[in-house]
């Protein structure tokens, strides 16, 4: 066995320009592959961690009612909210917690109107919870106008031709029924990384939109941290378990699209490596076939001196792993050094940042890759090796000694 | 003692609706430590039955017996094997494993038949030594001359202690001065070591050394001339 090995390793370099391009398309396969999978990976939990950041938080809370019909009246009861706030600040698995009341309404300006949701915060509690006020592209977060500020979203800002320091009118509903139109002022502009939610939420004082709404401290949602997003099914179910007329749901039932994308990534993954490994054996099955054939003479020789089959097949399929897994090493270690690289510095994609934006994702990607797919994609490589050779060794195996031997 | 004895050899070939006869009806012995060659024209069926009395071809009918065992008899790796065990190669293109050298060329059929270490090493020595090529062993065939590389195959074929030798064209690849060089080794391991030798050859030198020459048409032995030393 070991001279099989030993002819087969040295075959391999025989013919070193054929090699050698195989060895580069291992090579840049499982890089670009690699690298394809990480930089979307990348993007994918860059967006995950955004949306949780900015909108979705690890859970929220509603009653049941609003749930089912997001009106200004279905808020949380009062004496459920006492008992609430009591269970979440017992419960040592959640970080932070944030209270807001919310309205649908209406931003206008001289450039137009849109409808939006008013989301009333307490701006200091808010910031425990959620990043926009890291986010602002302009002006400040709801601290330093004293009457009526409001932040509202790049895309909106640009539809509405608005800035930090310019008015708005909102226009809304009140508890009784009342319609009321007011004057904000807009202090800050934020880019969540999503232009959807950029056009449709604005951020006000929660004591500012009470106070109009004419409800005192209503309450529709309550978004939370925990310390981990790990534990945010099981705060859920302990929520859920003491109380009947509010419903706490996790971030994957909150934006489904987010669960989805996390289970669809996996499948992404293989079929990516699939694809890649799919080629490069039909590159391999060439390449070994050619050999077999320009060796017609030798292998007839193997044949009649008494080389089995059994033999020249080994000696065959030897050759096609070392000629691709010779190269998985050096492919493994090049996307290894690249994405370690663009993990801690990111991809900078400012040309395409306006589609980039209106998909939720931002610019800046950091690629990232389990060291699992590195052993997965190592583990097809060889199973695409082993298959790969299984052609052309039976082609050699069919070889009438007699004949290959006086082959020209 | 006859080491080969084909009775009754017959190949047809068929091309279309005709049928060649490549071998029709061949008979003879070959006895142990003859130095033979056969010869003949193009198409006579001198190939045809030195890969028969190979073991590389199957005839269509008759037997080959190869010390008293019917070959014809023997299937796939059994063949092989019996290849292996008793028979040694000399092709017309040398046909050596490039990727090794001399000595690892010499020593492979050894190391097919799992002979231990020290033997093979001690063996492929001596035989590369006898044919003259002590001092290249190390080297590649391409670092080779097309004398030298068909030495080495002529010590290959020896290696393993066969029944006797199948030299197919041994020379015609070669240069006068290498073919003597060659014949002159194959004569001196005949008549030292009594190693059997049979060569299918057009060449004049190879039949002017040969002490038996056995002539084909037809498929059809039509003589064999036994010399004397």
């Amino acid at each position: 066995m070991k001279t099989i090995i030993k002819i087969a390793w040295r075959n391999v370099w025989r013919n070193k320009l054929r090699s050698g391009v195989v060895f580069a398309s291992v090579v840049m396969g499982i890089w670009a592959g690699l690298f394809v999978v990480s930089l979307s990976i990348g993007m994918m939990d860059q967006s995950k961690r955004s949306t949780i950041e900015t909108q979705v938080s690890h859970l929220k809370i509603h009653a049941k009612s609003y749930i089912k019909d997001e009106k200004l009246v279905n808020d949380i009861n009062p004496e459920t909210l006492v008992e609430l706030r009591k269970l979440l600040a017992d419960e040592k698995r959640i970080k932070s917690t944030t209270e807001r009341t919310i309205v649908d309404g209406t931003v206008t300006t001289a450039h137009g109107f849109k409808n939006v949701k008013i989301v009333g915060v307490d701006p200091l509690v808010e910031k425990t919870v959620t990043t926009i006020y890291d986010r602002l592209d302009t002006g400040t977060y709801l601290n330093k106008v004293k009457n009526n500020p409001i932040i509202i979203g790049r895309s909106l800002a640009d539809d509405l031709k608005l800035d930090a320091g310019k008015s708005v009118n909102l226009s809304f509903i009140t508890a009784d029924t009342t319609s009321v139109s007011i004057g904000f002022k807009t202090e800050g502009v934020y880019s969540s990384g999503n232009g959807g939610f950029d056009k449709g939420i604005v951020f006000v004082k929660q004591d500012d939109l009470n106070d109009l709404l004419m409800t005192e401290s209503a309450v529709h949602e309550i978004a939370i941290m925990c310390n981990t997003i790990e534990d945010a099914g099981a705060v859920v179910d302990a929520i859920n378990a003491e109380f009947t007329d509010i419903e706490a749901r996790p971030w994957n039932v909150v934006s489904p699209e987010l669960g989805y994308t996390d289970e669809m990534m996996g499948t992404s993954i293989m079929i990516i490596l699939s694809i890649i490994i799919f080629a490069l054996t039909f590159g391999i099955v060439n390449t070994m076939l050619m050999a077999v054939l320009e060796r017609k003479r030798e292998l007839g020789m193997l044949l009649c001196v008494g080389m089995n089959k059994r033999k020249v097949f080994t000696m065959i399929m030897f050759e096609t792993v070392f000629l691709s897994l010779a190269a998985a090493p050096i492919g493994l270690l090049l996307s290894w050094g690249t994405i370690s690289y663009f993990g801690a510095y990111g991809i900078n994609l400012m040309n395409v940042e306006d589609a980039m934006y209106q998909f939720g994702y931002d610019p800046m990607v950091y690629t990232k890759l389990d060291a699992s797919v590195y052993g997965i994609i190592t583990l097809m490589i060889m199973i695409a090796a082993s298959i790969s050779s299984i052609y052309p060794a039976r082609k050699a195996l069919k070889y009438n000694p007699a004949e290959a031997v006086r082959a020209i | 003692m006859s080491v080969i004895k084909t009775i009754d050899l017959t190949k047809v070939y068929k091309q279309g609706d005709y049928e060649i006869h490549a071998l029709d009806g061949v008979s003879v012995e070959i006895e142990n430590g003859e130095f033979t060659a056969v010869v003949g024209p193009s198409g006579s069926g001198k190939t045809t039955l030195l890969n028969a009395i190979g073991g590389l071809d199957e005839p269509t009918s008759g037997s080959v017996f190869v010390n008293n065992e019917d070959i014809t008899q023997l299937k796939g790796n059994q063949l092989i094997d019996f290849r292996m065990k008793h028979i040694g190669f000399v092709f017309q293109a040398y046909n050596l494993i490039p990727v090794l050298t001399a000595k690892e060329n010499v020593g492979f059929v050894m190391l097919l038949q799992g002979t231990p270490e020290a033997e093979r090493d001690a063996r492929t020595t001596e035989l590369l030594e006898a044919v003259g090529l002590g001092d290249i062993m190390k080297k590649r065939p391409n670092q080779m001359s097309g004398g030298q590389q068909q030495r080495v195959a002529v010590a290959r074929a020896l290696a393993p202690k066969p029944a006797y030798i199948l030299a197919d064209e041994p020379t015609a690849n070669l240069d006068s001065k290498s073919t003597e060089n060659l014949l002159d080794i194959m004569a001196r391991l005949n008549k030292e070591e009594g190693i059997t030798f049979i060569f299918s050859t057009h060449d004049q030198r190879v039949i002017d050394r040969a002490r038996r020459v056995i002539t084909m048409e037809d498929g059809k032995i039509i003589s064999d001339e036994r010399r004397g030393e």
